[in-house]
């Protein structure tokens, strides 16, 4: 008795069946993210935490402004490469902590882990919404410094510069949320600090500053879209990933 | 239904719960212990808050960690300490979680006054939850948690700081919404369940107790709780359940296997096998065991 066995593409029609019926695709993320946004809009993905997003817009404010006044008081406008790098995550770090602490503290976190559209995915678009904040703000004060300097290149300069220093945060930022408890967020934004302080210790701000400036431009934007495009598979993993282990690092 | 297939969770060295095993099909199921014996684990596991360290849940045949979205959909939660927006309405804030409960907005309203109502807080619809009470807040928690429907309804400790008008109109509330639906009730107050629940489950030593109607678990005891007069002196083994008043007369609710002279033989009722299930070993005479 002869069997005639499948062709290739019988073989791979069947097993796409298969795989079709058992598996549910992973949507994309913009699909997953922007569905959940035309569901809750901007006031439903700030929803309670309005009062963190101003308080952490006014802390940046009050911290960004004196700073640069000092800074653009120097001689040396290159003198502020490097504190507006260490301080690009400034907006982002307030908004994301700021946010995660009230949740905490009313209790609505446990609430929210437990709905259809969970906390998880609802931080996920916070984040995308916080990036985008801080972001905004790096320009802006990237195009004050200079234009208060009438130096073209040094707002090219900032602006890749700090805006890498942003990309590469937010994407530690994903993987401590992926990898840390909940309880230890605040550590991350420590560290952060912590790294930006020491090397003016062994370091003359100076040489610091000659240093970031000595980067190619190319470069430091090379590492920005990188570290951009790091933080985005970290977001997917984030959103769509389900681990058995820890499945909530927060929310 | 709900199968709790041997499930163990333990941090670190603390074992907090060891080798439940329960199925759940649709009625009221009163989760009663003492407080430290496991309910509030069970209760996460249960709502995917934790997972545990060994054994698996089931939701009518799957893992519920791997069914995700799916199984939240059909879930109703209302946690112990039960999180809102204090400035904000019972309706602006049942509107926002109508929204990640993934409720369609042609019927949010009209589900948010049903729930208002049926919770009793139809004229508390739009002031602000600040100036609410504690029996009217855990109204308003008991209404988002029915936002989606659920097929599964968890409430974990839900009339804890209550008082006894507010505990009767939450029982009534349970009843009312028991029909079609898994409803999982966790408390140490034994009459919130005593009435209305079909099925006991008791944890003790952070294991499964039992799973029977309240009935069946009383009948353990019948024969064995008396009362009699305060004064009369008890030689047999006993304990001591409580005692109430009887006109000018104080009366002692105890256990014993051999109930003493003048002794008069009570049905026995769930707070007495609750007492009895879960005397302190420590806190007086050595346990008494029958």
């Amino acid at each position: 008795m002869r069997i005639d066995y499948p062709t290739d593409a019988e073989r791979d029609a069947s097993i796409d069946a298969i795989l079709a019926a058992g598996l549910d695709p992973q949507p994309a993320l913009r699909h997953a993210l922007g569905g959940l946004y035309r569901i809750l809009g901007l006031r439903g993905m700030l929803f309670g935490v309005w009062d963190c997003v101003l308080l952490a817009v006014l802390l940046s404010g009050c911290a960004a402004v004196p700073l640069m006044s000092v800074l653009l008081s120097r001689a040396e406008p290159r003198l502020l490469l490097y504190p507006l790098t260490g301080g690009a995550p400034l907006l982002y770090a307030a908004l994301l902590l700021l946010t995660f602490w009230k949740e905490e503290q009313l209790g609505t976190r446990e609430l929210k882990m437990t709905v259809l559209y969970d906390l998880r995915q609802l931080t996920a678009l916070r984040l995308l919404l916080f990036s985008g904040m801080a972001a905004l703000g790096n320009v802006l004060l990237a195009a004050c410094a200079a234009a208060f300097c009438r130096d073209a290149l040094l707002f090219a300069q900032l602006l890749s510069l700090s805006l890498g220093a942003l990309c590469v945060y937010i994407a530690l930022t994903l993987l401590w949320l992926l990898r840390v408890p909940a309880r230890f967020q605040p550590v991350l934004p420590a560290l952060w600090a912590a790294l930006c302080l020491l090397p003016p210790v062994f370091l003359p701000e100076a040489l610091l500053a000659a240093l970031l400036d000595g980067l190619p431009l190319a470069g430091t934007a090379l590492l920005a879209v990188l570290a951009a495009a790091t933080a985005g598979t970290l977001l997917r993993t984030y959103l769509l990933t389900y681990r058995k282990d820890d499945p909530y690092a927060y929310g | 239904m709900l199968t709790v297939d041997n499930v163990t969770k333990k941090y670190g060295g603390f074992t907090a719960l060891e080798g439940v095993s329960l199925t759940f099909s649709e009625g009221v199921y009163g989760l009663l212990a003492p407080n430290g014996a496991g309910k509030t684990t069970l209760i996460k596991m249960l709502t995917t808050l934790l997972f545990p360290t060994s054994g698996q849940i089931l939701w009518d045949g799957t893992e519920i960690g791997a069914l995700g979205a799916r199984y939240r959909d059909i879930l109703g939660y209302l946690p112990q300490q039960f999180g809102y927006y204090r400035n904000d309405t019972p309706r602006q804030f049942l509107r926002y979680l109508a929204a990640l409960k993934g409720v369609p907005r042609s019927r949010t309203e009209r589900r948010i006054d049903e729930l208002l109502s049926l919770v009793s807080l139809p004229d508390a619809a739009d002031k602000k939850m600040k100036k609410f009470s504690g029996g009217m807040l855990q109204r308003v928690g008991i209404a988002q948690a029915m936002l989606n429907d659920p097929k599964l309804l968890i409430l974990d400790e839900p009339t804890a700081g209550l008082d006894p008008k507010e505990r009767v109109r939450f029982r009534n509330i349970i009843h009312a919404l028991a029909q079609d639906r898994i409803v999982i009730l966790s408390t140490h107050i034994v009459s919130d369940i005593e009435t209305i629940a079909h099925q006991v489950v008791m944890l003790r030593d952070h294991r499964l107790y039992c799973c029977e109607p309240p009935q069946s678990i009383c009948g353990g005891l019948r024969g064995k709780v008396c009362e009699l007069p305060a004064e009369a002196e008890v030689r047999v083994p006993h304990l001591l359940l409580g005692e109430r008043q009887d006109g000018e007369n104080t009366l002692h609710r105890l256990i014993c296997e051999t109930p003493p002279l003048g002794a008069r033989i009570v049905p026995p009722t769930l707070e007495d096998v609750f007492l009895y299930v879960y005397q302190d070993e420590e806190g007086g005479n050595a346990a008494v065991s029958f």
